[in-house]
């Protein structure tokens, strides 16, 4: 008996299991510095990942996600001083962040375009003043977790699972009626709302799970690093980030962000480290965003389509006649 | 409607785990230990960003602490001289990332000891990683005392800033006892929202607490870290109508704030920034406006020692800079950390730590000439108080046994 051959739907899909079952399992074969760069990585997938799905899919450009990175981190370390074992405040983080979301969202989503866009930037700075000024979150020094509240398997294998989470549940959105709907709202808001569609309730969704998503995340990485300072957490350049690994992988795809996260958060750190390309990853940035910008706004993933249309096309392609 | 645009590919999600399977499969799956034929140590500095002025001097002194190692043949350890490779890396005065780098440097390129960085919200940020990994790591750039006494592995040689604040009030005293001043003076106590600025805020605190017939705060405000514009807090100081400034600012907002009391044309007896004011990136940018502010640094070159008077000439002849006070501790952080691997023998991180905790570094060009590390891990060295004087001069004038001028109170109205 010959066994049933793997539909072309099922494959992508077993082949991610099979990768995240790799990536999950890495602390056996991998060293705790390779370990380091694989959790970066998985970070920095869940916020360009959860950032899609309201700057990609619905077209939403909130440059503002700092604050939800802020509010986990900020939320699990406050109940983690109250004895609070850190894991158990993720639920609190992904709500607190959420209800947060939909309260600025509702004001926000009135306007449209650049106005949306400023009005998140200055909410996100008025959270990081309000932080620095304020003494439960420590000031400007930020506050450290309680001792021995750290286990990297447990972090690590939270990280990469969440990471694996968010891009499962981004392609599920994406194909889902709520995706749809995302989808019209960003192709032409006055029509989707012509044909029925809720444009506020859906951004407003939008906002609210990725908000909860990247909330967790932060909560993770407060976990990670037993530190927090609204100069970290709530610092513009991480908003700046977050939409720039999108921009350059590919907005409103779903590889497009996982690979503008890739090449990110692995470049940053290793360009860091070495003293001679220090200040090489600002460079490498900005030139990929300008190449995006004026040739390519579809990203790397864009580039990727056009060039495997081309293929097609040349003679001797699938596609050649 | 056409959803193409957004609707991902079949092949996008394996595509996306197979990005971070890459990830994972670009590390070598197991890092080679290097041989221990040099000593790695490893030291993460904010060399550019917000920090940058002190971060570039930490660089600068740690650099010629290794150099002059090296030049001398190598380290002596367990008989053997040995290399220093220096692995100093920059972290753009970003807590997050300084702490990424701290563990970049221990877990991948394998050093044995750690020089932390400048700034207490930066070394705040680091120090909860040589915990995680067993490795010695020594501070010379943060003095707020929550950093220490956490983790049997975190050194500091920066003395408390409670104790710099206390000396400075004991300075003060003085003066009222030498009828400099009059007795009930009143304080517009302004310090950063740190860790290191509610040090400065409980010495001064306390100590009028102590002494109420003298001293009393009658306003304590603090100030966020690089705040964008002092004028409204410097308006509530004026309302204050108090007697003494004393304030503890980092450098750039020491500038900052100075510049804007100097403009608004404020007056108080005795002004002081805590360790501020006797820089030379701030004298360069405020210049006269500078003069008569009283400065405890955690070094000067005054001190009457005759090993400060050698280093500093040796530091001036090597670099062309003119040593600070952060030039010094970092050279001495180095200098211990060194020190200790020498003690040590060896280039295991339990001998490097034991070294340190019971280092006695004979010669030191910190106040009082010794440099020893207490229980919580922090070095307790006296402070000296420096006072501007007009022309560029700096005179010592705390303690009164190593003064080489006499103090001006109070400040002669500009």
């Amino acid at each position: 008996m010959t066994p049933a051959p793997v539909s072309r739907r099922t494959l992508p899909w077993l082949l991610f299991a099979a990768a995240g079952l790799v990536l999950l399992l890495a602390p056996r074969f991998l060293d705790r510095g390779s370990l380091n760069d694989v959790w970066n990585v998985a970070f920095g997938v869940i916020l360009a990942c959860s950032w899609n799905i309201l700057g990609g899919f619905a077209g939403q450009v909130s440059i503002g996600y700092s604050a939800f990175i802020g509010i986990g981190a900020y939320t699990t370390v406050l109940l983690a001083l109250k004895g609070v074992d850190p894991y158990l405040t993720l639920p609190l983080s992904a709500l607190l962040a959420a209800v947060f979301a939909v309260l600025i969202g509702l004001p926000a989503f009135r306007l449209r375009g650049p106005y949306f866009t400023i009005v998140t930037i200055g909410v996100s700075e008025a959270v990081r003043v309000f932080a620095s000024g304020v003494s439960f979150t420590g000031g400007s020094s930020g506050l450290r977790m309680p001792a021995g509240s750290f286990d990297f398997s447990v972090n690590y294998a939270s990280m990469v699972a969440l990471a694996l989470a968010v891009i499962a549940l981004t392609a599920a959105l994406s194909r889902s009626p709520f995706g749809a709907a995302l989808g019209a709202i960003r192709q032409d808001i006055d029509a989707a709302e012509a044909l029925g569609i809720d444009s506020t309730r859906f951004k407003l969704g939008a906002h609210a799970i990725s908000a909860a998503l990247v909330a967790v995340a932060g909560s993770l990485y407060a976990i990670n690093f037993q530190y927090v300072a609204p100069g970290s957490v709530f610092d513009f350049r991480l908003s700046l980030s977050i939409v720039l690994m999108p921009i350059i992988g590919g907005v409103g795809t779903l590889a497009g962000p996982v690979l503008g996260a890739v090449i990110f958060s692995y470049l940053q750190i290793k360009l860091l480290t070495i003293p001679a390309l220090r200040d090489s990853y600002l460079f490498i940035y900005g030139g990929l965003l300008i190449l995006v910008m004026l040739f390519e706004p579809k990203g790397i993933v864009g580039l990727w389509n056009r060039l495997a249309a081309s293929v097609r096309r040349s003679p001797g392609g699938s596609d050649a006649r | 409607m056409n959803l193409s645009l957004f609707r991902p590919s079949r092949t996008t999600a394996p595509l996306a785990a197979l990005l971070l399977l890459g990830a994972a499969s670009s590390a070598p799956p197991a890092a080679a230990v290097p041989a221990d034929e040099e000593v790695r140590i490893g030291a993460v500095l904010p060399v550019t960003g917000k920090e940058s002025k002190i971060g570039g001097a930490f660089k600068q002194a740690t650099e010629f602490a290794v150099k002059e190692i090296n030049d001398a043949g190598g380290l002596l350890v367990g008989g053997k001289k040995l290399k220093v490779d220096l692995k100093l890396l920059d972290d753009t005065s970003d807590a997050a990332k300084s702490a990424q780098l701290v563990e970049q440097l221990i877990a991948q390129q394998r050093v044995h000891a750690v020089i932390g960085g400048y700034g207490s919200q930066l070394v705040q940020a680091q120090s909860v990683v040589p915990e995680r990994y067993g490795i010695p790591y020594v501070a010379g750039g943060a003095g707020a005392t929550s950093i220490y006494g956490r983790s049997k592995w975190v050194f500091g040689t920066l003395s408390p800033v409670e104790n710099l604040a206390t000396t400075q009030m004991e300075f003060l005293q003085d003066l009222v006892a030498a009828g400099k001043l009059k007795k009930g003076l009143r304080i517009s106590l302004v310090t950063e929202n740190t860790e290191h600025g509610k040090d400065f805020q409980k010495g001064v605190r306390d100590f009028a607490k102590a002494h109420p017939a003298e001293f009393t705060v009658v306003l304590d405000e603090s100030f966020e870290l690089y705040a964008p514009d002092f004028k409204p807090l410097l308006t509530r100081v004026q309302q204050a109508k108090a007697d003494l400034f004393m304030c503890d600012a980092h450098l750039e907002d020491f500038i900052s704030m100075q510049r804007a009391y100097t403009q608004m044309g404020l007056y108080h007896l005795m002004l002081t920034y805590g360790a501020r004011g006797a820089d030379e990136a701030g004298r360069k940018g405020l210049g006269a406006a500078t003069d008569y502010i009283f400065a405890s640094g955690w070094w000067s070159d005054l001190l009457p020692y005759p090993q400060v008077k050698a280093w500093t000439a040796k530091y001036k002849a090597a670099t062309g800079t003119a040593p600070q006070w952060y030039h010094a501790t970092a050279y001495e952080t180095a200098r211990a950390l060194l020190a200790a691997v020498t003690k040590a023998g060896a280039l295991k991180p339990d001998a490097i730590r034991g070294a340190l905790a019971s280092l006695d570094l004979e010669d030191s060009i910190l106040p009082g000439g010794k440099l020893k590390f207490s229980r919580s891990g922090q070095a307790l060295l006296p402070f000296v108080v420096t006072q501007n004087k007009p022309g560029g001069k700096i005179d010592l004038v705390w303690p009164k046994a190593a003064k080489t001028g006499d103090p001006v109170a109070p400040v002669p109205r500009s």
